[in-house]
C-alpha cells in the first residue's frame, strides 16, 4: 500500500549518461581482477549462455542490464496524461575483485511520454563498495536499505526511499538508494548487529500539484541500528532508526515537511507445514508527541500480522490484516482533515486487509498474481493483478492493472486517477 | 501388488536342494548382490551421494515442447550434517541476467520439514519460504524439489519388481509408493520407479507417476563418477528429466564438480545470500 499521495517528480541530475561512462571506465579498470576470495560469489571468465558477443563482453566487465518500451494507459503524476508510451535503459555493474572488495552500481536512463514529448529521467540507483572483514561487513554508498518482514506492508520500513511517480513494472523497482554506511557485525552465523549512518536524507518521491512545494531538510543526523536472527526455527529482528520521514507531513501552507521521526519496531516470520507467519509492527515517536500540532503527525503504532498458504501447484495465497493507532488523537479540523487522510491519521485506528494469490505456470515462464487491499473502517481499497511472461531468457512481458477507488478521505480514493493499465518488454543484455 | 511387503527373500530359499549351493553362494558374492531388502537397497542408495560437502557448477537447460530453450547457469554448495543424512545446500543463480543475484539456501532436516529461504536482488532481502511442498518445480525445471532433495525412505514403501540390465549394467528395478496421504500429496507422486545400479546403488533411471496414477515424467542420470572412493560416494555428471504430460524437458549437466573440500558454514547463512 503506498503512503504517499501527490506525486512530484524530481529528475536526479543529468549525469546518467556520465555515470554509464563511469561504470564502463570502472569495469575495464576492475576486469583484471578475476580471482574470488574464499567466500565470495563466482566469477567467471565471460563465457555465457547468451548467443550475442555484446552480452558476452558486457558480462566479463560484470556489467548486465535491459532495454524496456512500454505502453501505460495514464502516467502516475496524478494529472489527466493518457496512453503514455515509455523507454527506458537500465545498466547494472556486479564486480567482485580479487581483495574481496565488491562493487555493485545500477541505474537507469528513461523518457516517458513520447507522445506528448513529456519526461526524461535519469537515476543512480545504487552506487556502493563493499567488503568483509572478519565477522565484519562493511557497505558504503548509495544503497536501497530494506527492512521488515511482512509482505509489502513494513511498518519497520523507513530507512530508503521510494518514487511513486516511476513508471515502473515490477514491484520495488521504485526504490533507490540513499547515501550510507552500514556495518554489520556477524556474531554468529544466525545473529547480527547491524548499525546504519544516513549521511544525507532523500524523501519518497512523490507527485504535488500546483501550489505545493517541499522542504528537505539537509542533515545527516540520521542513523539506525537492527538486531536481527535468520536461520533458525524464526527469523526475528528488533530495530531503531533515528531520522526523518520519508512520507512528509503536508503544512497548512502546503509545503510538505519531513519532521524526525524515531522508530521502534520488530519483525518475526516462522513456517510451520504449508504455513508461513509472518508479524511486523513498528512504533513511530512524531515531533508532535502530545499531538497538538495538526499538521504534524502523531505518534503511532502500525502492525502487519499476514498468514501465508502453499496451495501446491505452484500456488500461494497471503492474507495479512493491519492497524494503525494514533496516540493521543483528536479529531483534526476541517483545515487540517487533508493531512490527516495523507497521514493516515484521519481517524484514531486505521483497520485493513491486504491479499495476495500468485501463481505460477509453465515452469515458471509465466507468473501471475492478483493483490489487493481494502480499509475495513472506510471506503478505500486497491486491485492489482499482474502477468510476467518469459519469452525467452532475453525477453520478458510485464502486465498489469493498477486500480484505486474509495472515498476521498481515503488514500485510494485520491489515487483513483492513478488506475492505469500497462504492459512492457524487456530485452536483457 | 503388496506394498507392505518390503523383505524381498533370496530367490534361493525357495528350493531346499539348493539351499547349499545357495549358502555358498551368499558366502563368496559380494553382498551387495545378495540377500538385500528392498529397503536396505533404498537406504543405500540413498546415502550413495551423501558427501561431506560440495561445489558445482552447474547448466540447466529448460526446453519446451515447441523446442524453445532457456539456460540457467549456477554455482552451489552443500554440507552434510554430522547426522550424515541432512545436507544444506545454497544455490546462487549466475545466468541469464534476469535471475542472477537469486540464491536460494535449503537446509534439510530429516526429523521435521525442511527449511528454505531466498534472497531476490530485486526485493533486496532475505525471505523464508514455506517448505512442505516438495512437489512443486525447481526452479522452473522439471525436477521437483523433492527429486532435488532426495525422497525420504522411510516414507515410503518399497518393492522390488524385477531387475533388468540398463545400458549392460544390471539394476534392481524398485516401485516405490507413498506410506500415506500427506506424502503422496506433498510429492505430488502416487507411484515412483527407480533403476538402481546393483554394484553401486546409484539410479540411472526413474519414471513417477502423478497423483491421479498418471505417468508424469520420466528421468536419466548418467555419466556417474566416484568422487569419493574412500566412502564410495557417487554423483551424476548429468541429469535429464522429461514431462510426459507437458512435453517440457530439462538437462542438467554438472560442468565442475568437487567434493570434501572442507566448504565453510558461511556459504550456508543469509549473510552469504545478500552478498552481491
Amino acid at each position: 500500500m503506498s503512503k504517499t499521495v501527490f506525486f512530484k517528480p524530481r529528475f536526479a541530475g543529468a549525469f546518467c549518461i556520465s555515470w554509464m561512462a563511469l561504470l564502463a571506465a570502472t569495469s575495464l579498470h576492475v576486469a583484471c581482477a578475476q580471482e574470488a576470495n574464499d567466500m565470495a560469489p563466482p566469477i567467471r571468465d565471460g563465457s555465457t549462455s547468451s548467443d550475442s558477443v555484446v552480452s558476452n563482453k558486457l558480462h566479463s566487465l560484470g556489467l548486465t542490464g535491459s532495454l524496456r518500451g512500454g505502453y501505460w494507459s495514464s502516467n502516475r503524476l496524478y494529472d489527466d496524461v493518457s496512453n503514455v508510451g515509455t523507454g527506458s535503459t537500465w545498466l547494472k555493474l556486479d564486480k567482485k575483485l580479487d581483495n574481496g572488495i565488491g562493487l555493485f552500481a545500477e541505474g537507469f536512463a528513461a523518457r516517458e511520454d513520447f507522445r506528448t514529448g513529456g519526461n526524461t529521467r535519469n537515476r543512480v540507483r545504487e552506487a556502493y563498495v563493499e567488503t568483509r572483514s572478519g565477522a565484519f561487513d562493511i557497505r558504503v554508498g548509495k544503497q536501497i536499505i530494506a527492512w521488515g518482514r511482512t509482505d509489502r506492508l513494513n511498518p519497520t520500513d523507513n530507512l530508503t526511499p521510494r518514487d511513486a511517480t516511476l513508471m515502473a513494472a515490477d514491484i520495488d523497482e521504485d526504490r533507490f538508494g540513499s547515501m550510507a554506511s552500514k556495518v554489520s557485525w556477524n556474531m554468529d552465523a544466525f545473529t547480527s548487529l547491524t548499525g546504519v549512518w544516513l549521511p544525507e536524507f532523500q524523501p519518497n518521491r512523490v507527485f504535488l500539484r500546483s501550489g505545493f512545494s517541499e522542504a528537505v531538510p539537509n542533515s545527516n543526523r540520521q542513523w539506525a541500528v537492527k538486531l536481527d536472527q535468520s536461520g533458525k526455527d524464526i527469523d526475528w529482528s528488533l530495530s531503531y532508526f533515528d531520522g526523518y520521514d520519508l512520507n512528509g507531513d503536508l503544512s497548512a501552507s502546503r509545503v510538505l515537511q519531513h519532521y524526525r521521526t524515531k522508530v521502534i519496531g520488530v519483525d518475526a516470520a516462522t513456517t510451520r507445514g504449508a504455513y508461513r507467519f509472518a508479524v511486523e509492527s513498528a512504533y513511530t515517536q512524531t515531533e508532535d508527541t502530545a499531538g497538538t500540532n495538526e499538521f504534524i503527525k502523531n505518534p503511532f503504532l502500525y502492525t502487519v500480522v499476514g498468514v501465508e498458504r502453499d496451495f501446491g501447484n505452484n500456488t500461494s495465497g497471503i492474507v495479512q490484516i493491519f492497524n494503525r493507532t494514533v496516540s493521543n488523537y483528536s479529531q483534526p479540523s476541517t483545515a487540517a482533515r487533508f493531512h490527516a487522510v495523507l497521514a493516515n491519521q484521519l481517524d484514531r485506528t486505521q483497520n485493513g486487509v491486504s491479499v495476495r494469490i500468485a501463481k505460477k505456470w509453465w515452469n515458471e515462464t509465466l507468473e501471475t498474481e492478483l493483490a489487493g487491499v481494502s480499509l475495513s473502517d472506510r471506503n478505500g481499497y486497491s486491485v492489482r493483478p499482474r502477468m510476467t511472461y518469459l519469452w525467452s531468457d532475453q525477453v520478458k512481458i510485464l502486465s498489469g492493472y493498477e486500480y484505486y477507488q474509495g472515498s476521498s478521505d481515503t488514500l485510494y480514493g485520491l489515487l483513483h486517477k492513478n488506475s492505469l493499465f500497462f504492459i512492457e518488454m524487456r530485452y536483457f543484455y | 501388488m503388496d506394498h507392505t511387503s518390503m523383505n524381498i527373500k533370496p530367490r534361493a530359499t525357495g528350493f531346499k536342494g539348493l539351499r547349499t549351493v545357495g549358502l555358498i553362494a551368499a558366502l563368496t558374492l559380494p553382498a551387495a548382490a545378495w540377500a538385500l531388502t528392498a529397503i536396505e537397497i533404498m537406504d543405500k542408495n540413498f546415502v550413495v551421494g551423501k558427501y561431506a560437502d560440495s561445489t558445482s557448477d552447474t547448466t540447466m537447460t529448460l526446453t519446451n515442447k515447441s523446442g524453445q530453450q532457456r539456460v540457467r547457469k549456477t554455482f552451489g554448495t552443500s554440507k552434510l550434517d554430522t547426522n550424515g543424512i541432512d545436507n544444506k545446500r545454497m544455490t546462487r543463480f549466475l545466468e541469464p541476467t534476469d535471475v542472477k543475484g537469486t540464491v536460494s539456501l535449503l537446509v534439510e532436516h530429516s526429523d521435521k520439514d525442511d527449511d528454505i529461504w531466498i534472497y531476490l536482488p530485486s526485493v533486496k532481502k532475505v525471505r523464508r519460504l514455506i517448505s512442505s511442498n516438495k512437489k512443486d518445480s525447481f526452479v522452473g525445471t522439471d525436477f521437483s524439489y523433492g527429486d532435488v532433495i532426495g525422497h525420504k525412505v522411510k516414507e515410503w514403501n518399497h518393492t522390488i519388481v524385477k531387475e533388468e540390465d540398463v545400458d549392460g549394467k544390471p539394476c534392481y528395478v524398485i516401485e516405490s509408493t507413498p506410506k500415506d496421504a500427506t506424502v503422496k500429496t506433498n510429492t505430488g507422486y502416487s507411484k515412483r520407479i527407480g533403476w538402481i545400479q546393483k554394484d553401486n546403488f546409484v539410479t540411472v533411471k526413474a519414471v513417477a507417476y502423478d497423483e491421479a496414477g498418471e505417468l508424469l515424467k520420466e528421468a536419466k542420470y548418467s555419466h556417474w563418477k566416484e568422487v569419493d572412493t574412500v566412502k564410495h560416494k557417487w554423483q551424476a555428471g548429468t541429469l535429464e528429466a522429461k514431462n510426459l504430460q507437458t512435453g517440457h524437458s530439462t538437462v542438467i549437466t554438472i560442468d565442475q564438480f568437487k567434493v570434501n573440500n572442507g566448504v565453510k558454514d558461511d556459504f550456508f547463512t543469509t549473510r552469504y545470500m545478500e552478498q552481491q
